[in-house]
């Protein structure tokens, strides 16, 4: 308790104050704008926290954080166009709400069950992460080869359509990991004798290229049309008799996206998906969702926004991100020289404190700046492209670039952005391979580092019950998926 | 997507079979270690393995998955050009200096997204260099490259 009350402290300070609340505003927008996702907000970002000091970093990437997945719902229900695809299931209900005069109840609703999803989350990282850091204390490397197969396993278990394109962009993941000097016995490979690869390639001009110039260039392609903003918000704060209605769903949802959000690979989108449809199976009057009702809206939004303390659990305590964001953020950490997993906590457990405090400061505050300012946010989803879009390049560049002063790390994002925008256009997901640049290695070594304790022997993957039940689980949760995609085509070639 | 796939299977598999060749090359770490071979090996082959299944799927009837690209209004080209204007900012960032290169770039990139209006052209992209290099200079103090005029 006297730990989390320090954490509280150090997240109240003016300074931190300050950039959790600059966070939450620039996610707000980020989220709002169509095209700019919480992941590429997230990677622009790092670049800027550098200079700052872990927790203050890390409090503005929180920030950032929730406000853009809560930030999504507004041109969701404004323009029916969902501003990062963790909104995409509130347009089901949100624009048919906003053509019949009610957009701003529903931004209004999408405020409220975004915070509390977060809220709940915050609340389940405080109480769970401590735990399972204690558990993961007891890890040796074979556990931790497990645990990143694991990991690997369930980014391909939930990424798009195609499973083998998903295996593909993770493989491709690994093989950029290689690059650079091998951890264990420091013998260069694939450098191609450039001594700038000799320290691997660096991992946020790899994000910047494949979530930021990879937009980028989708937006260059085909030149957006400005978009009509269907009504004008009137009252933004549902009547209290609504809110009740919603509070079993929002509660169903919180749990839902939590536990989502756990899930290394499974992010807010496909949280939201589920919470949106369970609200629907467990609901007295399905056939009302997608007309227009707060249940609709509450649903998705409460578990996109569950999702962002889910996912910081596995982060903080096991070092393995929750989903790409946290993947992000897991880098932006190893840059200020943490390296997440069970010993930050033991060693730097007033950072993982403020991380806690600071999540709830974030949910707070964008509740209060969604509800004041929703008028103003609406009138962003307007800005003009053709700024935007060059604007974003240059970001892009000059972030990749001020990470090491390396016009080379330019070059680097540049290639990415080619590669996410094929990526994109021949549907593979990039997920996989953000994940895999950051579980690849923690894979590798702590395999190698097992076979040098049991002489070469890999009886280890049998003889340990905790690695042989974690690779169990991976080798299920893949098995279980290829039936699950297999039954899906069926359905589809049937209708 | 059919031709894509193919395509893009024997690209895949060619990356892997010069990752398993190049890793030919590491040295080993004797009998009771894997060496630095190790893991790019068993992803090279996990690669081909990859490719082949995409490579079936392809003969497969399934249901039509399109690729979403806008061939209509020179939208890929537009991308080529963009890529160049990234391409020469490179170059330039160097020499020329952030303010420079990046202004320039800035104004080709809008006029390039049919941005009509001059004014409202150098207008925009004067605000951009402005914040951007206040916010990394002045308020982070983090250089940005100078080149040979400021």
């Amino acid at each position: 308790m006297g730990s989390y009350l320090a954490g509280l402290v150090t997240a109240l300070q003016p300074v931190n104050f300050l950039v959790t609340l600059a966070g939450v505003i620039g996610g707000i927008i980020i989220g709002a704008l169509p095209g700019l996702t919480a992941t590429m907000g997230v990677a622009l970002l790092v670049p800027f926290t550098f200079s700052m000091g872990a927790t203050q970093g890390l409090a503005m990437l929180l920030g950032l954080y929730v406000g853009a997945i809560y930030g999504g719902s507004i041109s969701a229900i404004l323009i029916r166009t969902p501003g990062t695809p963790a909104a995409a299931a509130t347009v089901l209900d949100g624009y048919p709400m906003a053509q019949k005069g009610q957009a701003g109840k529903a931004i209004g609703m999408s405020t409220i069950a975004s915070f509390s999803g977060g809220m709940f989350s915050a609340l389940v990282l405080t109480f769970l992460t401590p735990q399972l850091s204690k558990v993961a204390l007891k890890f040796g490397p074979s556990e931790y080869f497990a645990l990143a197969v694991f990991g690997l396993s369930i980014i391909i278990s939930v990424s798009g359509r195609s499973i083998v394109k998903g295996l593909i962009s993770g493989a491709i993941g690994l093989v950029v990991a290689f690059v650079g000097l091998d951890p264990m016995s420091g013998f260069p490979r694939f450098t191609f004798g450039n001594v700038e690869l000799l320290g691997g390639i660096s991992f946020i001009p790899v994000l910047i290229g494949l979530f930021a110039l990879s937009e980028v260039f989708r937006g260059v392609e085909g030149i957006a049309t400005q978009s009509e903003i269907a009504g004008k918000l009137r009252r933004v704060i549902p009547e209290w008799t609504e809110i009740k209605k919603v509070l079993v769903t929002i509660l169903r949802s919180s749990v839902i996206g939590t536990f989502i959000g756990i899930l290394p690979g499974a992010g807010a989108d496909i949280a939201a998906f589920v919470g949106y449809s369970e609200a629907k199976r467990n609901s007295k009057h399905p056939e009302k969702f997608g007309t227009g009702i707060l249940e609709g809206i509450a649903a998705p939004e409460s578990a996109n926004n569950a999702v962002t303390g889910g996912a910081m659990i596995p982060m903080l305590s096991l070092g393995i991100p929750g989903d790409a964001v946290t993947a992000v953020m897991l880098g932006a950490l190893t840059i200020q020289g943490l390296q997440p997993g069970p010993l930050l906590f033991k060693d730097h457990a007033e950072i993982v404190y403020a991380v806690f405090a600071g999540l709830m400061l974030a949910n707070i505050l964008m509740i209060t700046v969604g509800l004041t300012g929703a008028r103003l946010f609406a009138r962003v989803i307007t800005v003009d492209k053709r700024v935007l879009v060059p604007a974003i390049a240059v970001l892009s560049f000059v972030g990749s670039f001020a990470i090491r002063n390396s016009v080379f790390d330019v070059g680097v994002a540049l290639v990415f952005g080619v590669i996410g925008y094929l990526m994109q256009i021949f549907k593979y997901p990039a997920s996989p391979t953000v994940l895999a640049l950051i579980l690849g290695p923690m894979a590798e070594s702590s395999l190698r580092r097992a076979l040098v304790i049991s002489h070469g022997s890999f009886a280890f993957l049998i003889n340990r019950p905790l690695t042989l039940g974690l690779l169990g689980i991976a080798i299920a949760s893949l098995i279980s998926s290829v039936l699950r995609h297999r039954a899906a085509l069926r359905r589809e070639m049937a209708a | 997507m059919k031709t894509a796939d193919r395509v893009a299977a024997m690209l895949f598999m060619l990356l892997a079979v010069y990752v398993y060749l190049e890793s030919g090359k590491f040295p080993s770490l004797g009998e009771l270690a894997e060496g630095p071979a190790f893991f790019p090996r068993l992803i090279a082959v996990a690669l081909v393995v990859l490719g082949g299944f995409l490579l079936a799927g392809s003969y497969r009837r399934l249901p039509g998955e399109r690729v979403e690209i806008n061939l209509e209004d020179g939208g890929f080209f537009r991308v080529a050009v963009a890529l160049g204007m990234g391409v020469a900012y490179i170059v330039l960032l160097p020499r020329f200096g952030f303010v420079i290169s990046t202004m320039l770039f800035l104004v080709a990139f809008m006029r390039l997204l049919a941005m009509k209006s001059w004014p409202k052209v150098l207008l925009a992209s004067a605000l951009v260099v402005a914040l951007v290099w206040g916010m990394f200079e002045l308020a982070l103090k983090v250089p940005l490259p100078a080149g040979i005029f400021m």
